[in-house]
């Protein structure tokens, strides 16, 4: 089962790219899912791996990286 | 000579016969009375020296008492006074302990006011800087989701597909 998220619905070379680079079949079937949340990029998940290459991703790294510079 | 003792009135035979029963009468004095007599003095004298000698004992015994009570009442004065110097030692000691343990629960309790401070105002400012930090990136979401359209997703989209190795 193979979803992929964006804030807006990837053309097909985008997947056929995607795939190539993550060694995932360009015929394997998947679900596209639009979610504004991720505020841009895309998002793949693959079972339990997961391949996050989103803005909100890069916030949160950022947001995590500001918290353990406080504490 | 006998005439002149004739002359001033001495009787030799009378003197003679009245020593003669003044010795009979004191030989019979001394045979039967003054024996008794002296015998009753003796004895008499024996008890008063034994009286005398008692009542030495009986002064030397009192004064012996009063002297052991001498030494008991000053010997019970000292005990007293040691009494008193150690329930006065003893009182300043629990004073001293007394006071000391208000000055450890005093200092405890400054310590751990202190410590309760610097970490309510630490446990602040981290809030603080959390906040702060959830702000910054509140006012950056908000940013990027205004400065992110269709075009500029295909370039985050294109760069990390670039990176993905």
């Amino acid at each position: 089962m193979i979803t992929v998220t964006g804030i807006r619905k990837l053309d097909e070379s985008e997947i056929h790219k995607l795939f190539l680079k993550l060694g995932i079949d360009k015929n394997s079937e998947y679900t596209m899912i639009v979610d504004p949340a991720v505020m841009g990029g895309v998002k793949v998940e693959l079972g339990t791996h997961l391949y996050d290459g989103t803005v909100k991703a890069q916030i949160e790294k950022l947001r995590r990286q500001l918290y353990k510079k406080q504490y | 000579m006998e005439e002149v003792l004739n002359s001033i009135g001495f009787n030799v035979q009378a003197a003679v016969f009245s020593t003669v029963n003044f010795l009979i009468v004191l030989f019979i004095l001394n045979k039967f009375l003054l024996g008794k007599v002296g015998k009753t003095m003796e004895e008499r004298q024996a008890r008063i020296d034994k009286s005398l000698k008692d009542a030495d004992e009986i002064d030397k015994k009192l004064h012996a008492i009063a002297e052991e009570k001498a030494n008991i009442l000053k010997k019970a004065g000292q005990q007293a006074n040691d009494i008193v110097e150690r329930a006065k030692s003893d009182a300043q000691a629990a004073a001293e302990d007394i006071q000391n343990e208000a000055h450890a629960k005093a200092n405890q309790i400054e310590s751990d006011s202190r410590a309760k401070v610097k970490a309510e105002r630490a446990d602040m400012v981290e809030k603080l800087k959390k906040e702060t930090a959830d702000l910054a990136i509140l006012a950056t979401e908000k940013i990027i989701s205004e400065k992110i359209d269709e075009d500029k997703d295909r370039e985050i989209v294109k760069d990390y597909l670039d990176k993905v190795s």
